[in-house]
């Protein structure tokens, strides 16, 4: 059950985004996209989860197509653009994703979960950033899925709300992809590393392998000052 | 699909600004002008509080989703894009229901309208079926324009069908008015609260407003 990128171009109009990428992301792992923004790591999440198709190359997800993933339930995504519908509760919209997936978890687990048992009755554009972090990562949980998309997902998180996030998404033991432009969150938390730079796949491996990798230390640096 | 439709219903009961501005305004237009008028001015307010409830119910929150996001994190769900617009549908005339209502209890109690069980029978099935044509252009002006773009366009074509469609004006005296969908929606709910047989020509028109928006929402669906 793997997902695989084979050679996958994209562009948008004249201006290419990804050239011929390539990686695989092994069951049960943890993998970061790592790149600066504008690498082409929003562009991959979106390849990988149907909502663009590739110029050239195949993507596979799960085994299969990646919109038969989608459909079927076993994909859950956080989008970095991903924004909450106005005039809702954060239970009107946790519940919604739920049934959505089958009612595969109860209300109360889900937001337990997320850390949103105390907000439940508060309505979505009446949330921090992280709260509503918080939101999109219950409604990319619903599913129980077998594989997990973060598009940046600790953006509007202080330090110990990220420790937190992190540890629930390690305590469902899935296979997680996650794109990030911090080095020390790819370090900290993925199995595997895969850095982008300008819409191609520069280096792979262990986040030691990385680190140690003396042709990525301009790259790594430019990342790190970036970070934070 | 339920599940959904039923979230974006709740949804919009919740927005204090569509509450006031499609339920209570036409009870208040109703109180001040209605109450000597019969049933036909019970039957116009409901025509303002259907036409509005229905063009702005969904295609509000289509634009607002839109430019947000939401739509592109709900497509990452297993609701299908079939699912998502067939949902939207339906919310725009489910979104009818609580104004029709109010109007019609308000018209009975301060207006002293009494109509035999069949007619409201027969006017709770023309609007529920008379607000599809206006849903759909909800929801086609909602694909069209991003964010309140959308919500001022879809005001202006909700003012222009009251008007033009004699709704507000009273007997319609603008060229082309017969044409609106309003002025069809209103003379059909006259003729069944008057217990005539309703002009199959009205629900012609009804009809082909309903195709017409129809085919718009599929050609600029496949577009998007």
């Amino acid at each position: 059950m793997e997902t695989v990128f084979e050679r996958v171009s994209f562009s948008y109009g004249r201006t290419p985004a990804l050239t011929e990428v390539s990686f695989a992301v092994p069951e049960g792992q943890t993998v970061a996209l790592l790149g600066s923004n504008g690498a082409g790591k929003s562009t991959t999440v979106d390849l990988m989860l149907g909502l663009r198709k590739p110029a050239k190359g195949k993507v596979t997800v799960l085994g299969g197509r990646p919109e038969d993933a989608v459909a079927k339930g076993r994909v859950g995504a956080m989008l970095q653009t991903g924004g909450l519908p106005a005039d809702a509760t954060v239970t009107d919209v946790v519940d919604l994703a739920r049934r959505l997936y089958g009612k595969r978890r109860s209300l109360k687990e889900l937001l337990d979960l997320a850390g949103l048992t105390e907000v439940g009755n508060r309505k979505t554009d009446a949330l921090s950033g992280g709260q509503k972090q918080r939101v999109r990562f219950a409604v990319a949980m619903a599913g129980q899925p077998d594989l997990l998309f973060l598009d940046e997902p600790t953006v509007a998180m202080d330090f110990r709300a990220r420790r937190q996030f992190w540890q629930a998404v390690k305590a469902q033991g899935k296979t997680v992809v996650f794109a990030t432009h911090y080095l020390d969150e790819a370090d900290a938390y993925a199995d595997r590393v895969i850095v982008i730079d300008r819409g191609r796949v520069v280096a792979e491996g262990t986040p030691e392998q990385i680190k140690g990798d003396a042709n990525l230390e301009d790259a790594l640096l430019e990342l790190t000052e970036e970070g934070r | 699909m339920t599940a959904f439709v039923r979230f974006e219903v709740v949804r919009t009961l919740r927005n204090i600004r569509y509450l006031a501005f499609l339920v209570v305004m036409p009870v208040v237009f109703y109180l001040l002008w209605g109450r000597t008028g019969g049933p036909a001015a019970m039957v116009a307010m409901s025509v303002y509080a259907a036409c509005g409830g229905a063009l702005l119910g969904s295609g509000n929150t289509i634009a607002e989703d839109r430019f947000t996001g939401w739509i592109r994190q709900l497509r990452v769900t297993p609701l299908s894009d079939r699912a998502w617009l067939t949902g939207k549908i339906v919310q725009g005339v489910l979104t009818v229901i609580p104004g029709v209502l109010i109007v019609s209890v308000v018209a009975v109690f301060t207006g002293h309208v009494e109509l035999a069980a069949t007619k409201w029978l027969g006017l709770a099935a023309l609007f529920l079926l008379g607000s599809l044509p206006f849903a759909l252009i909800g929801v086609f002006f909602g694909m069209l324009f991003r964010g309140k773009t959308a919500t001022v366009a879809l005001m202006l074509v909700f003012f222009a069908l009251m008007f033009i469609g004699g709704v507000i004006a009273g007997n319609t005296t603008i060229p082309g008015g017969s044409v609106t969908p309003t002025y069809n929606l209103l003379a059909a709910g006259i003729q069944i609260s008057q217990g005539q047989p309703i002009g199959g020509g009205y629900l012609l028109n009804l009809g082909g407003w309903t195709a017409l928006a129809g085919v718009a929402v599929l050609l600029r669906w496949r577009r998007a």
